[in-house]
């Protein structure tokens, strides 16, 4: 317990000084709230269910985003996994289309889908699909030969095989996509809801940053963070569900 | 004395395709082994045991000759020949009881009788307390124990083992080697058993074919006419191991 | 030859591609307000990028932003990574302040770094560095972390001094590690300065890219797309040629 708080004292040192700072005004509110107005602010908007909306719309859009990109990237990792002739002519197409830069296509998918939710989710599903996709896609050229092998020789067709060893081996492969997914979920949903929403936690800051509520704008952070790593610990619980046998 | 798991491997070859070319790994290999009878397959490391093994299981295609299990050539794998790997044989996301029951499940043995198999099996090789572990916690010896299960449950004719002990550490190998014997001697069942280990040879083998450094050819196949348990002090096992010393020094060179 | 014949499955699908979007835009089946021609937006890119030269302007302050964010995550990743992986004192405060903030996207703090510096240089170079530093900081940090015991033992009995010490053992054990982290950061650099431009820029090819869009204008829109990716490999391309010659003594993979 208190080595728990012994490894944070940087961050007491740095809240200290920081609520020290605000507090006597050494530092402006213009340029940093009082932290204990940003912990006011959260605990107001989460309690009169503003933020909690917020949050709850982000989290929503992030979470199904991420669903979505999941059940592609698993379907077209396989596909392009199993089949050479697929491999040979869809994977140079899934590869180069991540030479663009994936936040360039935001302003297309709003021309193609306006600023609905959408649009949300194909921003999500396109940074979520491709480390997902190409992990499976890895993770099935990595399935041990020998466990085929054996499979083979107990008398399991191939199909079979797909279920008792090749879905079973490429499931931490999935897993880690899911990891590297996360992060750039939640990114690229900040921006798109920077760039045009009406709701959720990326609006809520730039708003709050227009308007000067540095406060609020903090506070929105905070959530943000949580969140990343809500989902961060989720996809490892995941993980650890789902593949028991890794320790 | 066993009926089937008659072997007939008539001039094998087999090369691989790579970037320039062709491995050639197996080039005109032809013996014998009699039902029930356990052969030793020894050849430094590269001359093609691991692809000879691989051919006798179905698991990848002759360039040349043929190879007959009980008069009728092999096309593809089946359950009447069992393979144990050196290593991660097993299904690592499986416990040790479930690998077992999927060797089974082809077979169509489930419920009751499933269980009195795995059951008679995990005891068989000592694992009867391991059975809802999963591999990876499990010591070599065991993993190595549990595949060789895994592979005589499901009742193949032919077991195909390649250097089963090849990653386990000294004092295990030892207890292994008489462990092996004493299975083997109660299964009945042809063995192919690849190694490059002298001992082993003459420790477990009625039959040892050398193999030659690549291409793989047959350099001389030597029987071993020993009682089991083989004793190390009788001067004709020692005698053996040298015999099959001079055989394979030749062949293995630094260059 | 070999090489050639496993190329074409590609090249076939690029075409395919390629033929299958003029087709439809031609023919009208998709309207061109919604995806102009191919061959339009060719047309568009000889235009803006060799009969004008208005567009290099916004590609260079791009290509600036991007140099600088991405330089400044490097320098101050590295130097607090090989702070917290010399010094238990320094890992002790490093640590949990930096791990505490990594989960939070940092390009939320894009409106807090224009709320202090305006909508100038510095709040997108700072998003790109706050982005970034994390990656490099980690990567430099495990790298010193991972450096084989023995070598600093060999190293102290030849009687090293600090400095001999991290500029011949330690610099060169994570160098991969610090290169690896490089080349993780160096796409995500493009990436978050487009991201920042869109969100607060008046130029770069960002927000080019993405004024275009809001006009309408796709075949331009999709030229400023085309340039990214020039960018984006490019860059991709340089971190990892210095990489290399840096780490020369590493096997090529
Ligand atoms: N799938 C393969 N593709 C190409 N070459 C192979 C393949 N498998 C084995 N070889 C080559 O065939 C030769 C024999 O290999 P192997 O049968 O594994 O030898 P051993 O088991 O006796 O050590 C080696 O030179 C090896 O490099
Ligand atoms: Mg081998």
């Amino acid at each position: 317990m208190l080595d728990g708080v012994l490894y944070f004292y940087p961050l007491i040192i740095l809240a200290s000084l920081w609520e020290i700072g605000t507090a006597f005004e050494l530092i402006g509110e213009d340029v940093l709230p009082r932290l204990d107005f940003v912990f006011a602010s959260l605990w107001r908007g989460l309690g009169d269910g503003e933020l909690l909306w917020h949050t709850a719309v982000s989290l929503f859009r992030v979470v199904g985003g991420l669903v979505i990109a999941c059940l592609l990237g698993v379907a077209f990792g396989l596909w392009t996994g199993l089949s050479k002739r697929w491999d040979a002519y869809l994977m140079p197409l899934l590869v180069g289309s991540q030479a663009f830069p994936r936040s360039a296509l935001l302003p297309l998918f709003i021309v193609w889908l306006g600023l609905g939710e959408t649009q949300k989710l194909v921003v999500i599903v396109s940074v979520a699909f491709f480390p997902i996709m190409i992990n499976t896609y890895e993770g099935l050229k990595r399935v041990n030969e020998s466990h085929v092998w054996a499979a083979l020789s107990m008398g399991y067709s191939n199909r079979e095989i797909l279920r008792l060893v090749k879905i079973p081996a490429i499931l931490p492969y999935i897993i880690s996509g899911l990891r590297i997914a996360v992060p750039m979920s939640v990114t690229m949903m900040v921006v798109a809801e920077m760039v045009g929403a009406y709701s959720g936690l990326g609006q809520l800051v730039i708003i709050a940053g227009q308007t000067y509520e540095l406060a609020k704008m903090f506070a929105g952070i905070v959530l943000l963070g949580l969140m990343g790593l809500l989902l961060d610990r989720a996809v490892e619980a995941l993980g650890r569900w789902t593949t028991p046998w890794n320790r | 004395m066993a009926t089937q798991g008659r072997l007939a491997v008539e001039s094998v070859s087999k090369s691989y395709p790579v970037r320039e070319g062709a491995v050639v790994a197996l080039s005109d290999v032809t013996f014998d082994v009699a039902a029930g009878q356990f052969v030793v397959l020894i050849g430094p490391s590269g001359c093609g045991k691991s692809t000879l093994l691989h051919c006798i299981g179905g698991f990848v295609e002759l360039t040349d000759g043929n190879i007959r299990l009980d008069d009728s050539a092999i096309r593809g794998p089946g359950s009447d020949r069992g393979i144990v790997f050196q290593r991660e044989a097993l299904f690592p996301w499986m416990t040790v009881e479930d690998n077992l029951r999927a060797a089974l499940r082809p077979k169509g043995i489930t419920g009751a009788e499933a269980e009195e198999l795995i059951d008679t099996y995990l005891k068989a090789v000592g694992l009867g307390e391991s059975r809802r572990l999963y591999p990876r916690e499990l010591s070599g010896g065991m993993q190595q124990r549990a595949a060789i299960a895994r592979t005589l449950i499901y009742q193949p004719s032919v077991l195909l083992l390649d250097e089963p002990l090849g990653a386990l550490d000294a004092q295990t190998r030892e207890l292994m080697k008489e462990w092996l014997v004493g299975i083997w001697l109660r299964e009945q069942k042809t063995v192919v058993y690849v190694t490059h280990d002298l001992d082993e040879a003459v420790f477990l083998a009625q039959k040892v074919v050398v193999l030659s450094a690549r291409p793989g050819r047959v350099k001389r196949i030597v029987d071993v006419n020993l009682r089991y348990p083989r004793d190390r002090r009788d001067p004709r096992y020692e005698e053996k191991r040298e015999q099959l010393w001079k055989l394979i020094r030749d062949e293995v060179r630094f260059d | 030859m070999e090489r050639l014949r496993s190329l074409g499955p590609g090249l076939i699908s690029f075409a395919v591609v390629a033929l299958v979007w003029e087709g439809i835009t031609q023919s009208g089946f998709v309207p061109r307000y919604f995806l102009p021609p191919l061959s339009t937006v060719l047309a568009e890119a000889w235009l803006l990028l060799v009969q004008d030269s208005s567009l290099y302007g916004d590609i260079g302050i791009s290509i600036v932003r991007i140099g600088a964010g991405f330089a400044l995550s490097l320098a101050f990743g590295v130097v607090c990574g090989t702070a917290a992986g010399l010094s238990r004192r320094a890992e002790s405060f490093l640590v949990p302040s930096i791990s505490t903030i990594a989960p939070v996207p940092k390009v939320a703090f894009l409106p807090l770094f224009v709320v202090w510096f305006g909508i100038g240089e510095l709040a997108k170079i700072l998003v790109v560095f706050a982005n970034n530093f994390y990656q490099l900081f980690v990567n430099t940090f495990s790298g010193i972390k991972e450096i084989d015991q023995r070598y600093l033992w060999a190293a102290a009995s030849m009687g090293f001094s600090r400095y001999e010490l991290i500029r011949y053992v330690v610099l060169p054990g994570s160098l991969p590690y610090i290169i690896s982290g490089a080349r993780i950061t160096a796409p995500v650099a493009v990436v978050i300065i487009v991201l920042a431009e869109m969100v607060a820029a008046r130029n770069g090819i960002g927000f080019f890219t993405y004024q275009m869009a809001r006009d309408y204008r796709l075949a331009e829109m999709f030229v400023g797309l085309g340039v990214l990716a020039v960018i984006s490999i490019a860059f991709d391309a340089i971190v990892s040629a210095v990489g290399r010659r840096l780490t020369h003594w590493e096997p090529t993979s």
